[in-house]
């Protein structure tokens, strides 16, 4: 598989401020990278080098071998970005703004009809096509804006917390609409502070907290790499209270405890569930009991040592 | 109610630049206009010019006695055809003729020659009432009870009329300060607007490059502008009579010289600021003191000699003197070429600036 983005040690000072702080990449050909981290992470302004908005302090990005500041106009020819804030013209329809950034982005003329009806189908706003943006709801602006990302073809696509604000009608189409890239090919950079939407979606994602990727892989290899892969979830009666120190008991990785839910972190939750059982005398107060798999919350928990926070 | 209040007050202090522009702008306008129309020194120094074909004792008098209310400068015809005609540096000249103090003495009423430029109206308005003033005086000292001995003959030297029609004199003026209000604002608002739709990140990352987009943009508001202007001289030719000159070609390349200046001087307010509500005051004072210096609101023969000096700064002066060059003396596309070459490295040079200091502040390199 061909690396559609590189970078090498990326960084990004706004005066004393460093927003990132040496960020390198390989982005395979055809693949949903996943750029998770919290609000002010450096994932805007990670996204924002690679689509040769800014200039890095110092560090290099390519985008299929095209650097993207020596070579910004070939580099912007292969990409084309859904930026975090709606970037429409409210007094067009969406068909007009899209032939607008198909012509932008130098589509044929020839291929623009096309181009323009494929990128409506694909963010399902085909029959609100002559409609003013401005009569769009907030999840059909957020689809167009995707759409227009789409309208001239790009081998990258890079998009920046595109469901931010959506309903979970409009955040259904655009995972749709992303998976659909992915099946024709296309390379989605996709950053977001939503952890589902990274499980969900990413081939592959990378943690980034205070402007550095603190964990890159597979949602399996995060999830390997964590101390736990089994969280214990536990509702207490309400007069119930843990007798001992959970944490304490063997096998026990990590023990979280708020209000009457407890949850276990362990690798293995059966044998830890049935000294839980044992030790701590809270069968007859246990109001409901789940075993689930851990997240990628937990294990940003765990290496962040904080929540993700919005 | 106190909580909103309080917090507008924020809103308004956090934005320092706009309301320093929100006090600058009256300081600007009052200074201005206030300097244009009223000077301490006793207002514009009328500078006379004078032909003396007579080279008598009669026209020495008459120079001496226009010299009481006027500076008086010696010139050949030639000379003074050129200054009035060509240059139009003044509104007119006067010759004596040759014979002059000879038929004076005897008696013999006698005619003086004015060469005028009837595009600065006021300047030979005033002129006139000094000849009868020197007519006054001289008839004075020689016999208080003398007949006028002297009349004028006018001659134009920059067009087919002796005198203009005040609709000629106003409708250009205002019609180019509307014009540069609607471009200027449009410009730099619509600039803005790229950013406030949050459309500018995604032009800024285009293959075809940022500098060909904003070129684009501005010449939509170019094209708006030049028909603007188009439409607002049309209507002063057809409701008002008013001439457009002997050239269609110097007509259109002018409106159109006269918008590049304008848009440009919009892309230089957008890039200037941070937002419509810094853009609109900064927009109003640039079209404000444009319009003043460049005489669009008043003739340019009525303002002190230091604003007059200095009017060269601004393309309106260039813009307003090309107007007048159409309007009011008839002229043609090569007698504009001047003119029209310096409109257009004006609008290029401040399209240059204007682009540099848009890409350095808001292309967030």
């Amino acid at each position: 598989m061909a690396d559609a983005i590189v970078t090498r040690d990326l960084r990004r000072n706004y005066g004393d401020r460093e927003a990132v702080r040496g960020v390198s990449l390989g982005i395979g050909e055809g693949e949903i990278f996943g750029l998770l981290g919290p609000n002010g992470a450096g994932k805007t302004t990670t996204l924002s080098m690679v689509s040769t908005r800014i200039h890095p302090t110092s560090g290099d990005a390519w985008v299929f071998g095209r650097h993207t500041v020596t070579e910004v106009h070939a580099a912007r020819r292969l990409l084309n970005v859904a930026p975090q804030e709606e970037s429409l013209y409210p007094t067009l329809t969406a068909r007009e703004n899209l032939t607008f950034f198909a012509r932008l982005y130098g589509v044929p003329r020839a291929q623009r009809v096309k181009q323009v009806q494929r990128a409506l189908d694909a963010v399902e706003l085909a029959g609100r096509a002559d409609d003013r943006v401005a009569t769009f709801s907030g999840g059909m602006r957020r689809r167009l804006n995707l759409g227009c990302a789409l309208v001239s073809n790009p081998r990258v696509v890079l998009l920046d917390e595109p469901t931010v604000g959506v309903d979970p009608q409009s955040r259904a189409h655009v995972f749709d609409a992303v998976r659909g890239l992915r099946s024709e090919g296309i390379t989605i950079l996709y950053t977001t502070h939503y952890l589902a939407e990274a499980e969900e979606l990413c081939d592959r994602i990378a943690i980034m907290d205070e402007g550095r990727i603190i964990a890159l892989g597979t949602l399996a290899e995060l999830l390997r790499g964590s101390s736990a892969e089994e969280m214990i979830e536990l509702r207490l009666g309400s007069e119930a209270r843990p007798s001992c120190d959970l944490a304490a008991l063997p096998g026990v990785a990590r023990c979280e405890i708020n209000g009457h839910m407890v949850r276990v972190f362990a690798r293995h939750a059966e044998p830890v569930l049935a000294r839980l059982m044992q030790s701590c005398a809270l069968g007859a107060d246990i109001v409901q009991l789940r075993v689930t798999p851990v997240s990628l919350e937990t294990i940003f928990i765990e290496l962040t040592g904080k929540e993700l926070r919005d | 109610m106190i909580a909103v209040f309080l917090k507008d007050l924020r809103l308004i202090a956090r934005d320092r630049l706009a309301l320093v522009f929100a006090l600058v702008v009256p300081i600007l306008v009052i200074t201005t206009i206030a300097a244009a129309l009223y000077d301490r020194d006793g207002g514009p120094n009328l500078e006379i010019l004078v032909v003396d074909e007579d080279r008598g004792p009669v026209a020495s008098a008459f120079a001496k006695l226009l010299g009481n209310h006027a500076e008086v400068r010696f010139a050949e015809r030639g000379e003074a055809e050129i200054a009035v005609g060509v240059k139009n540096q003044v509104p007119a000249a006067i010759v004596f003729p040759e014979g002059l103090s000879r038929r004076y003495l005897q008696g013999r009423p006698s005619e003086i020659t004015l060469l005028t430029d009837p595009a600065q109206a006021t300047g030979i308005n005033t002129l006139k009432v000094l000849l009868l003033l020197m007519d006054k005086d001289a008839a004075a000292l020689a016999d208080p009870l003398a007949e006028e001995m002297v009349s004028v003959e006018e001659v134009n030297l920059t067009g087919n009329r002796l005198a203009v029609t005040p609709f000629e004199q106003n409708v250009p003026g205002f019609s180019l300060m509307f014009v540069l209000l609607a471009v200027v604002f449009g410009t730099a608002t619509g600039l803005h607007d790229e950013r406030d739709w949050g459309t500018l990140p995604r032009l800024l990352v285009a293959p075809a490059g940022f500098t060909w987009m904003l070129l684009g943009k501005l010449g939509a508001r170019w094209l708006l502008g030049v028909l603007q202007m188009m439409v607002l001289l049309l209507w002063g030719r057809a409701f008002f009579g008013i001439s457009l000159g002997a050239s269609p070609t110097a007509f259109l390349l002018l409106c159109a010289v006269v918008v590049l200046c304008a848009v440009a001087t919009g892309l230089v307010v957008a890039a200037a600021t941070d937002g419509r509500e810094q853009a609109q005051p900064l927009g109003l004072v640039a079209v404000i003191v444009l319009s003043a210096i460049g005489g669009l609101w008043w003739p340019q023969d009525i303002v002190p000699d230091w604003l007059r000096q200095i009017s060269p700064i601004a393309f309106t002066t260039y813009a307003m003197a090309g107007m007048n060059d159409l309007v009011l003396r008839d002229r043609g596309l090569g007698e504009s070429g001047f003119t029209l070459g310096v409109l257009a490295l004006y609008g290029l040079g401040l399209t240059v600036i204007g682009l540099s200091l848009f890409r350095a502040r808001h292309s967030a390199r």
